[in-house]
């Protein structure tokens, strides 16, 4: 695959806006992100008395007057994120539906540049079967983001992916230090769960971003028997390869299923705060953007 | 339930065909989905959410199987036989003479023809049956349960109505014995009139403002020494009350020996009211003072009626007959002759044959001999002529024993026993003595044929002082009528009648000098028996009804009788009659109205000819008659006849069972994929 996945408007646009990271992390220094840890930043963050050691430059003297008492200002500190996302590169991903690899792509992208733009550090993990591979290595800063965008665009999807074995086989998995995206369709029967409560485990905000295409959102307007062939599976004695005659009734039933399955991560993501996003890759992805990241808080 | 076309069944293998196609394995269009996943969750749902969902392609299948197999059993045409109430039609058409009417260009029965063939066409198109009975004089069933309209059509081509009545009792007992057939038949009935109790019968009256002026009859009588004449005259539901009519009267008349009409007329007679009006006129005062006629007509001149068949009428008067009868005596008392030209019709020619050798040679020249033919009746009294004349009845009174035994003997069988002789009294041989013979009615007097010579004339008290006993064969047709003899015991025949092929010959054996029967009562009126029973009136009434018996009565020795008239059908005219049995009666009916001449051709005599009118019945005439009752016809009790086989198609419902199946599976599979 060779194709622009983002351009100059669209990146224009998220210049707007920036991450936001919803728990205190600990990070490293020098980002922009706001912790919950005290710095010699300029925002005023609170005041504590006055221990011997303090710089007296920070010492208030109006509350001296007022108490009687020595207090020092205290403001807080910024620090550097490391954004992990983490890319279905599985073939469900793309051979059914190209919009769909297309706007993972490019949601991979959008949510690296609001990284980079934040100074924070960012990985771009492609998971293939059991691993997590990142050929982009560590990117800080916008020119690091821009000489590793190529590589998106070549990116292939194919074969199976097992989020679980991933993500808990990814060596740099870090401990308290920034957002930690998946963006999968996760129409996979491996335990993405387990994957998500290692996470949390590493003190990681984790968000989860489904993408799904059009036709499995409202599947077939043609009815009648199909031979609905699995796009990860392998001959066709796999056993996700199905044949069944298409119904009214069954087009119903997968839309209950699909609306349980939804709810089913959904309650999941909120029972563990995880940030969890479901995509029509039918829409544009800016709109996604703009949209669902603002209304979950993640930029601002 | 039978099929029309049994082969249809082979669209049974439709049903083969289509478990072939469920069970080759049906082409599965492939789609490449991103996962399978939810597709495999959904299945629990569709399990929870349509548990018959097997079921339901079951159903279909089911469907398709059952319209294949219903479009199989479409073309094998399957039919139900079953038993129907047959709504039979039997009609009754009246040809009356009331049928006849007309009114704007269509008479009643035209009308009711035309009905009636709607009704056949309607009846046998629900396959029913149609049987017609035509009510005329006679009724006769004419078309007899047909399912087919062009016989019936064919049937009533050529009916007409009569100038008679109708049987309309005889056409119910043929509907009746129709209505076994099928006791579930209609019976209409097709009249000119309306019936107050019709009956199980429906009544179709097809007067439409018919109306009606008639001369119901006519009458005569001598009013000041002239004639007067009454004629009836009807109007029945004439428009406004019927107004004034006109009537005209030709009456024929002998003058100079010639027959000459006289017009006279027409006489305004208003008929206010409707009804019977009696109109009179006198001959006197309205033209031509007349004392005898021939015949007169009558006619309605400005009537415009719907029946104009009544509207003339021929009045004959009644005694028009004459009898020529000759007598032959030589003496010149005569009981006879003075009875014998009293009689009604008779032309009496007396001989007597003294005056063959009177003196005086004026009257001796004016002597006839007598006539051996040309009369109806032959007196012979004490004289016998050579031959027994053959064209008319022979009275012998008194005849001479020897001679008679000589000439006739053997033709009549009729011989003289010796004379039997009383106590006569010398100047006066009729007066009788207390001991003198005794008349009494003959064995035969009361037979049948002879009762009318001794009625009212009782020969008991009469008596004679001599008589001779007639002796016949008694197989020789020869009836004894009146005994004479003692007191006691009278068994002389002293009257003997003979009726040979209606000559009739009597022979009394009684010089009337020496006897007291020409002073009795009883004479006249046993001379005027005889006469009636020795002269044939041809006609016993001059006015007959359309389809009344007419006697007619031919004389002795008429050899052929013949019927004219102008009504008469080409066909039947002349009506002759011949080979006379000796009766001599002959009974017909006339079936058209109008005036009729009856003609008698003779060996050795003129024809005599008499007249009569043969009129429209008064009932017919009646427009504004209302039946009563009609005769009754008593439906059978139902006996499971009437019924009929019928084929019931059930294509239909078939059709609607195939389209309800075809529909409730579109409905299924719609519902299943959309």
């Amino acid at each position: 695959m060779k194709e622009r996945i983002i351009d100059d408007d669209f990146i224009c646009r998220l210049e707007t806006m920036a991450l936001y990271l919803q728990n205190p992390m600990r990070g490293f220094f020098g980002g922009n992100h706001r912790t919950d840890s005290y710095g010699q930043t300029v925002e005023f963050a609170d005041f504590r008395e006055y221990v011997l050691g303090d710089d007296i430059r920070y010492v208030d003297w109006n509350l001296y007057g007022r108490f009687e008492k020595h207090f020092v200002r205290l403001f807080a500190d910024e620090r550097q994120m490391h954004m992990r996302i983490f890319l279905d590169c599985s073939a469900s991903m793309e051979k059914a539906d190209r919009e769909k690899a297309r706007f993972a792509l490019r949601a991979t992208a959008a949510l690296g540049f609001l990284s980079a733009q934040n100074m924070d550090k960012t990985s771009f993990l492609f998971m293939k079967g059991g691993f997590a591979d990142n050929p982009c290595g560590l990117m800080t800063g916008k020119n690091s983001f821009y000489l590793n965008l190529a590589r998106l665009e070549e990116l292939e999807f194919k074969g199976e992916t097992d989020i679980e074995k991933a993500v808990t086989n990814y060596s740099d998995d870090g401990t308290n230090d920034g957002l930690t995206v998946i963006i999968s369709d996760f129409l996979t029967e491996s335990d993405w769960k387990k994957a998500v409560d290692y996470l949390i485990f590493r003190k990681r905000q984790v968000m989860l971003i489904q993408v799904l295409s059009p036709e499995e959102l409202n599947p077939f307007n043609n009815n009648g028997r199909m031979f609905l062939r699995d796009a990860e599976a392998g001959d066709i004695t796999d056993e996700r390869h199905m044949k069944m005659k298409i119904t009214k009734a069954h087009i119903e039933a997968y839309r209950d299923a699909l609306r349980d399955f939804k709810a089913g991560i959904k309650a999941f993501c909120a029972s563990r705060g995880v940030t969890f996003l479901s995509a029509d890759c039918g829409e544009p992805v800016d709109r996604f953007l703009f949209r669902e990241l603002l209304t979950a808080g993640t930029v601002r | 339930m039978n099929l029309l076309i049994p082969l249809g069944l082979l669209g049974l293998i439709g049903l083969i065909i289509l478990i072939f196609i469920y069970i080759l394995k049906p082409k599965y269009e492939e789609k490449i989905l991103s996962s399978t996943l939810i597709w495999k969750l959904s299945l629990k749902y569709i399990k929870r959410k349509a548990p018959w969902q097997w079921l339901k392609n079951s159903v279909i299948f089911l469907l398709q199987f059952l319209t294949v197999a219903l479009l199989a059993f479409m073309m094998a045409r399957p039919i139900f036989a079953r038993s129907i109430e047959a709504e039979d039609v039997i009609i009754a058409l009246e040809t009356s003479a009331g049928m006849r009417a007309e009114t704007g260009g269509a008479t009643r029965l035209s009308r009711a023809v035309e009905e009636i063939k709607k009704i056949t066409k309607e009846t046998v198109e629900k396959s029913n049956k149609v049987s017609i009975i035509l009510a005329g004089e006679e009724a006769r069933l004419i078309v007899d349960q047909t399912q087919n309209a062009d016989t019936a059509e064919w049937a009533l081509r050529n009916v007409s109505a009569s100038f008679g009545g109708a049987d309309l009792d005889a056409a119910a007992k043929l509907a009746e014995t129709q209505l076994k057939n099928n006791p579930n038949s209609r019976i209409v009935f097709f009249t000119c009139r309306n019936y107050a109790d019709p009956g199980v019968a429906e009544i179709r009256n097809m007067s439409v403002g018919d109306w009606n002026a008639a001369i119901l009859g006519a009458n005569y009588g001598l009013k000041n020494g002239f004639l007067a004449f009454t004629v009836g005259i009807a109007n029945y539901n004439a428009p406004n009350g019927g107004g004034a009519l006109n009537i005209r009267a030709d009456i024929d008349i002998i003058e100079n020996g010639a027959v000459r009409s006289v017009a006279m007329g027409p006489f305004p007679v208003a008929l206010d009211g409707g009804g019977r009006t009696d109109f009179e006129f006198n001959t006197a005062v309205s033209g031509k003072p007349l004392t005898a006629f021939e015949s007169a007509k009558f006619s309605l001149a400005n009537a415009d009626d719907s029946f104009p068949y009544d509207n003339a009428f021929f009045l004959i008067p009644e005694k028009d007959e004459r009898f020529k009868v000759q007598i032959v005596s030589p003496t010149a008392v005569n009981y006879l002759r003075s009875i014998l030209e009293m009689q009604s019709g008779s032309a009496v020619t007396f001989i007597d044959l003294s005056v063959e050798n009177h003196p005086d040679p004026n009257i001796a020249q004016n002597y006839r001999p007598p006539a051996a033919e040309g009369y109806d009746l032959y007196v012979y009294e004490n004289y016998l002529p050579e031959e027994i004349p053959g064209d008319g009845s022979v009275w012998f009174v008194n005849p001479d024993a020897e001679l008679f035994a000589e000439r006739y003997a053997r033709e009549t069988g009729v011989t003289f026993l010796s004379e039997r002789v009383g106590t006569i009294y010398p100047g006066n041989p009729a007066k009788t003595a207390e001991n003198a013979f005794k008349f009494a009615a003959g064995a035969d007097a009361a037979a049948a044929g002879y009762e009318a010579v001794l009625n009212f004339a009782d020969p008991t008290g009469i008596s004679a002082t001599k008589y001779r006993p007639i002796d016949f064969d008694k197989n020789s047709g020869w009836a004894s009528i009146m005994l004479c003899g003692s007191a006691e015991n009278a068994t002389d025949t002293v009257f003997a009648l003979k009726n040979e092929a209606g000559i009739k010959t009597a022979v009394l054996s009684v010089d009337l000098r020496f006897t007291d029967m020409p002073l009795n009562l009883m004479w006249p009126v046993f001379i005027s028996n005889l006469y009636e029973y020795s002269t044939v009136t041809t006609l016993k009434k001059h006015v007959y009804d359309v389809g009344e018996t007419i006697n007619l009565r031919t004389k002795p020795t008429a050899v052929e009788l013949t019927v004219t008239g102008a009504g008469q059908p080409a066909e039947r005219r002349p009506l002759t009659f011949g080979n006379f049995s000796v009766s001599n009666e002959i009974e017909y009916k006339e079936s058209v109205p109008g005036l009729y001449t009856a003609a008698q051709i003779f060996d050795r005599k003129e024809p005599a000819t008499d007249m009569f009118f043969v009129k429209i019945p008064e009932s017919e005439s009646d427009f504004a008659r209302t039946g009563q009752r009609l005769p009754p016809i008593a439906a059978p009790s139902d006996t499971g006849a009437g019924t009929i086989d019928d084929n019931y198609d059930i294509y239909v419902y078939l059709a609607a069972a195939l389209l309800a199946l075809t529909t409730l599976e579109w409905g299924l599979q719609y519902r299943e994929q959309f």
